[in-house]
């Protein structure tokens, strides 16, 4: 069982908590800093957790930052953000969750040839590939140090396969009505977890800036992706939406979305791609 | 699940809440007397009871149950206990109350020509009284209605306002309202229904909220469609149980209409 360091926000001063709590102050690569004028208030102690068994990553982030003894307010959210970024950036989380994606790919690659979904699933694995090789680079802060040009350079290719899968992202769930109705769940399925999956990319991605020092560059890819994962699922709704109103209209053609619905939900109103899209850590 | 004879009429019954199928889920077991109906096998299914309280999850059967209602029963046995599609009983419905039939049209057009026939019938069979109720009724509901809806409605209807609704307007704007479809639909069909039922029985769905007026949609399946279906002098023969189908397709298409006018994520 792995064990894991994560940021003590229980020894965090009462009067940077409150600033938190406030807005005044933020926290960056583990340090509480103004929100202003960036300056460092207070670096953060580490302290070893051993990490537990769950599925679910938020669950995860709030029973370890309890564990912690982070009782409630701006600091459990941040320190719940925290632990969650930790597990996605240091554990095989994202490895466990790429190769199911690649199950998905690899069967729609088998079911699917010749489809748009294969080109959208190509998009996929490009962005996930490089995030990989990005997450291996940032993992250790002093390879990331030495290698903060590598990271960069990183950056910006995943920076673009990102907004270039944002761009796609908004049409993927149309992708579902395109394929045969034997292969419609799949294909809903794979949206799902590939929207889902997305936050996570986006929090590695900013905590790989942060890692090198370029908080403003990290702050500008949490915020554009942020934007840019609201209008996804807005798109997401309203193709959900669409699709129910077609099949209370009767329309053969509707996507058959009925085993998807807890899913969907999940993915529309997934707290902890909120609180990654949002808060730093 | 799905229902034995996959009907993708039907599908979006999995949609609704427990409380939205629970008047039609009695209606299919219990007959007027709140006696199981000799018909149904809904009471015997291991699935369902009277008061089940996961009504959704057992959405299939309460078609499955509709489809054989609208099979004559001896066809029913020679397909293996299964029913008909839903498209056929709402061409025998519409054919029974002699509303317009068309075999291309959509469910949901069809149900609205049956909805506009029954409402019309039962206004035609109101004294002078009942349709002056009906009137206010159908005014007092559109007060509910949001400015987009009245505007709507008044394009709809080619007129210049909503004001002075005398009886034949009144009914006008409730045919005009269910064949105009979209969002305008459902809140016409309750405020039709309630109207009718204010006319008719001397109480109406209550409308507090668009919830509660759904939650009542149910009693057109008690008073008002014992007085609908013997408006149409319906001859009670052996083949599609009318008595069954008629108020199960009114009350499909208030579901319908609610799910097609709200938004499920």
């Amino acid at each position: 069982m792995d064990i894991l360091h994560f940021l003590d926000f229980s020894k965090i001063d009462p009067e940077v908590a409150a600033k938190l709590a406030s807005g005044a102050a933020r926290v960056v690569n583990g340090a509480a800093r103004c929100t202003e004028s960036g300056e460092v208030l207070q670096h953060l102690p580490f302290k070893a957790v051993r990490l537990g068994e769950s599925a679910s990553l938020l669950p995860l982030g709030q029973k370890i930052s309890a564990s912690l003894g982070v009782a409630s307010g701006a600091a459990l959210a941040v320190s719940t953000v925290a632990v969650m970024g930790t597990i996605i950036a240091c554990t095989v989380y994202l490895a466990r969750k790429l190769d199911r994606l690649q199950q998905k790919i690899d069967v729609i690659e088998r079911e699917l040839q010749g489809q748009n979904m294969l080109f959208y699933a190509d998009k996929i694995t490009g962005y996930f590939g490089a995030l990989e090789s990005l997450r291996e680079l940032m993992l250790d802060p002093e390879t990331a140090n030495e290698n903060a040009d590598l990271i960069v350079h990183k950056l910006a290719m995943v920076g673009a396969l990102r907004c270039e899968l944002y761009s796609f992202s908004d049409n993927l769930p149309h992708m579902a009505a395109q394929v045969t109705p034997h292969h419609q769940s799949l294909a809903v399925d794979f949206v799902l977890e590939t929207v889902n999956l997305l936050p996570k990319g986006v929090y590695l991605e900013t905590a790989a800036a942060y890692r090198i020092g370029r908080i403003r560059l990290g702050d500008t890819i949490r915020e554009a992706s942020r934007k840019k994962h609201t209008r996804t699922l807005e798109q997401l709704r309203r193709w959900a939406n669409d699709s129910v109103k077609a099949i209370a209209n009767g329309d053969p053609r509707a996507v058959r979305i009925s085993e998807h619905r807890e899913a969907i939900r999940n993915v529309l109103d997934s707290e902890e791609n909120t609180l990654l899209l949002t808060l730093s850590a | 699940m799905s229902t034995k004879r996959e009907d993708p009429d039907l599908e979006f019954l999995r949609y609704c809440s427990d409380e939205d199928l629970r008047p039609l889920a009695l209606h299919l077991a219990y007959g007027d007397d709140n006696t199981p109906r000799a018909a149904a096998s809904l009471d015997t299914n291991p699935h369902f009871a009277k008061d089940a309280a996961n009504l959704g999850a057992h959405w299939a059967d309460l078609a499955d149950e509709l489809q054989r209602f609208g099979g004559d029963t001896l066809a029913n046995l020679a397909r293996g206990g299964e029913g008909v599609y839903y498209r056929e009983i709402l061409r025998d419905v519409g054919k029974a109350c002699k509303a317009p039939c068309n075999e291309s049209w959509h469910a949901m057009q069809q149900e609205g020509e049956i909805l506009q026939t029954i409402i019309q019938r039962a206004f035609k069979n109101m004294n002078h009284d009942e349709q002056q109720a009906f009137a206010k009724n159908v005014s007092d509901g559109l007060k509910d209605a949001t400015p987009e809806q009245r505007a709507a409605l008044i394009k709809a209807m080619g007129v210049k306002d909503l004001k002075g609704i005398t009886p034949a307007l009144a009914s006008a704007i409730v045919q005009t309202g269910i064949r105009a479809g979209g969002f305008l639909s459902y809140q016409i069909l309750l405020i039709g229904l309630n109207a009718v039922s204010r006319a008719l029985v001397g109480r109406g769905l209550q409308f507090a909220a668009n919830t509660a007026a759904a939650r009542t949609l149910g009693i057109f399946l008690g008073p008002i469609g014992w007085i609908i279906t013997a408006s149409l002098t319906v001859p009670m023969i052996t083949g599609p149980a009318y008595r069954v189908t008629i108020p199960a397709v009114v009350q499909i298409a208030g579901l319908r209409r609610k799910i097609f006018n709200h938004d499920a994520f």
